[in-house]
């Protein structure tokens, strides 16, 4: 006899392009990133097309905002060639939390880093667009109105 | 007795509690800015096929333990993951139903807690990693420290230490000791001897035997299901076949006697889900293991603390589980709270105690159902409730629910209870039992 992995593993299996959760949707789940990557896509305000915001890899997370806030899916989800997901009851997760507050420290590492990359964006672009305002107007002042940072 | 810096922690057995007891006690004191030598002592060679290498369970990881770890960022990977479960069947004297997962998706693994069954070594490397390898390897990328030896003595120092002695090594103290030995009797007597207090857990018996069938046979015949056969046999409380890669997982919980075994093999409905014409080898990798069905006596001490099975764990199901939830408020009350026996009464032993709570529930339920399942229209109607529940695609699956986090171990039983008082649940049974009277039994 001959052994080998057989096939079944945990999680959904997306092929690439597929989409595994859509902008606007009620949020049932979290989501982590067995096997591959995703894209993680917005409409653009002016409804022409999508933006990308940024690709997330194995054992990252998403969709843990919608299931705090209770508010639609912020994002659309694509998988970015051939993707294991695990899904993860936002209940069982809200449940447990009251079992152990500590569980929420794994995710709100997540969700720390991604607001260290977001602060990092933002300022790139102000950035961008304090330079491309002194090369518009060289003669106006350069100084530009910021609001307050963003938090750490 | 609070752990300071560079507290030593020594963790006696290495399995899923032990493992994650020092995953936890690293992970936490890191976040606290602590450090902590923490040394597992577990002279087992996991990786190894047969015995030797195997912590003797079915080898299930439930549903909600995958999403749990997940969580933590302790994800299980494809090299442990043998087979993947996304159905559970129901098989009764009476006719069987399928009740799938709630959420279409592979939630449920099994698993090799060891290497693997005796006589797969005849192709090494093995395709899969051990469970309990897997663990323990976690605990050690955190900072732990295994150490391959078997702990022949424990004793308390001159100054009130814990102090832990094997073979190979100079007598070591210990700032807190933490018991995560099993069922296995004379490391049990080790702790029993300490003087503390400590009694080993009730326990009862098990049999697990790990039957070859081939991976197309298995795919064929359990399809990605687990069957638990719920039989009117004396003295069974129920048994399941488990899809393991190659293997299929036979469990036998009840009161275990060569008798039971036979006529559990012996059943047709059993029978129906082998292979045409295969016989039981002689001699499979089998064992009878113990498993906990109480609670231990003075589970702690002033820096002592038992854990897993020598101490409670899940009745019948989600060991594991369990290991993982008793685990983590362990750690924590270790480092925020300290290793007195105060500390720990007041913070670890609670969840101890909801947890045997829990297990009376539990056997409770089990028992009703050893009842119910003797009663012929009862029996039936359950079927039918199942099976117009699992055909009503978005609806109410109470009665499914229940017998899925029964078998899955994913809910507590105080949680199942709850699901199966529901009245929609009374009402059905109520009903189709009385209709079963008046109509033959029907196979799905």
């Amino acid at each position: 006899m001959l052994f080998t992995l057989t096939d079944p593993q945990l999680g959904t299996i997306y092929k690439s392009g597929e989409t595994i959760v859509s902008q606007g949707e009620e949020a049932e789940c979290l989501y982590v990133i067995l096997e591959g990557q995703v894209d993680i896509l917005v409409e653009s305000d002016s409804g022409e097309g999508v933006e990308l915001l940024g690709t997330l890899h194995k054992d990252d997370m998403f969709g843990e905002i919608a299931c705090f806030d209770h508010k639609k899916r912020s994002a659309t989800v694509k998988a970015n060639g051939a993707t294991r997901i695990l899904s993860i009851d936002r209940k069982t997760i809200l449940k447990r939390i009251h079992e152990d507050p500590t569980i929420v420290f794994n995710l709100m590492r997540h969700m720390s880093d991604r607001i260290r990359m977001l602060n990092e964006e933002v300022l790139t672009l102000r950035r961008q667009l304090r330079d491309r305002n002194s090369q518009e107007s060289p003669d106006q002042s350069t100084s530009v109105e910021t609001p307050e940072s963003p938090s750490e | 007795m609070e752990l300071n810096d560079n507290a030593r922690i020594a963790v006696v057995g290495g399995g899923p509690a032990g493992s994650l007891s020092a995953f936890f006690l690293q992970s936490l004191a890191e976040r606290v800015g602590l450090t902590l030598k923490v040394d597992v002592y577990e002279p087992r060679a996991f990786y190894k096929t047969g015995p030797s290498g195997c912590n003797m369970c079915g080898g299930i990881i439930s549903e909600s333990l995958i999403e749990l770890l997940a969580t933590e960022g302790l994800q299980i990977p494809s090299s442990v993951v043998i087979d993947t479960i996304d159905t559970y069947t129901l098989h009764t004297d009476d006719g069987h139903v399928r009740i799938r997962s709630r959420l279409d998706e592979m939630r449920i693994a099994s698993i090799f807690r060891g290497g693997g069954p005796r006589g797969a070594d005849h192709q090494l490397p093995l395709p899969w990693d051990s469970f309990d390898w897997f663990l323990l390897q976690q605990a050690c990328k955190r900072g732990a420290r295994h150490i391959p030896e078997r702990v022949k003595a424990l004793s308390i120092n001159e100054q009130g230490l814990p102090t832990v002695h094997t073979k190979g090594m100079e007598p070591s103290a210990y700032d807190f000791l933490i018991g995560a030995i099993g069922l296995g009797g004379p490391s049990l007597k080790m702790f029993e001897k300490m003087g503390f207090g400590y009694e080993q857990p009730e326990t009862t018996k098990a049999f697990v035997a790990e039957l070859y069938y081939g991976d197309q046979e298995v795919k064929h015949r359990l399809n990605q299901a687990m069957h638990v056969f719920l039989l009117t046999i004396p003295g069974l409380k129920f048994a399941a076949l488990i899809p393991k890669g190659h293997y299929a997982t036979l469990i036998i919980l009840g009161e275990i006697t060569m008798d039971l075994i036979q006529r559990v093999l012996a059943s047709p409905v059993v029978k129906r889900i082998f292979p045409p014409g295969w016989e039981i080898p002689v001699q499979p990798c089998q064992c009878h293991p113990r498993i906990t069905i109480g609670a231990g006596k003075t589970l702690v001490a002033d820096r002592i603390a038992m854990i897993g099975d020598c101490a409670v764990s899940r009745l019948y199901k989600d060991g594991i589980g369990a290991a993982y939830r008793l685990s983590k408020p362990l750690a924590l009350t270790a480092i925020t709270h300290g290793v007195s026996k105060e500390s720990l009464a007041q913070h670890y032993l609670p969840q101890c105690d909801r947890m045997d709570r829990d297990n009376r529930i539990g056997h409770t339920l089990f028992n009703m159902d050893t009842l119910f399942r003797s009663i012929g229209p009862m029996r039936r109607g359950m079927l039918e409730t199942v099976r117009q529940e699992q055909a009503q695609a978005g609806g109410h699956q109470h009665l499914s629910a229940a017998l899925w986090d029964t078998f899955t171990g994913s809910s507590s039983y105080q949680d199942i209870l709850f699901r199966l008082l529901h009245p929609t649940v009374l009402a059905r049974l109520t009903i189709k039992s009385a209709l079963s009277l008046f109509r033959k039994p029907q196979q799905e």
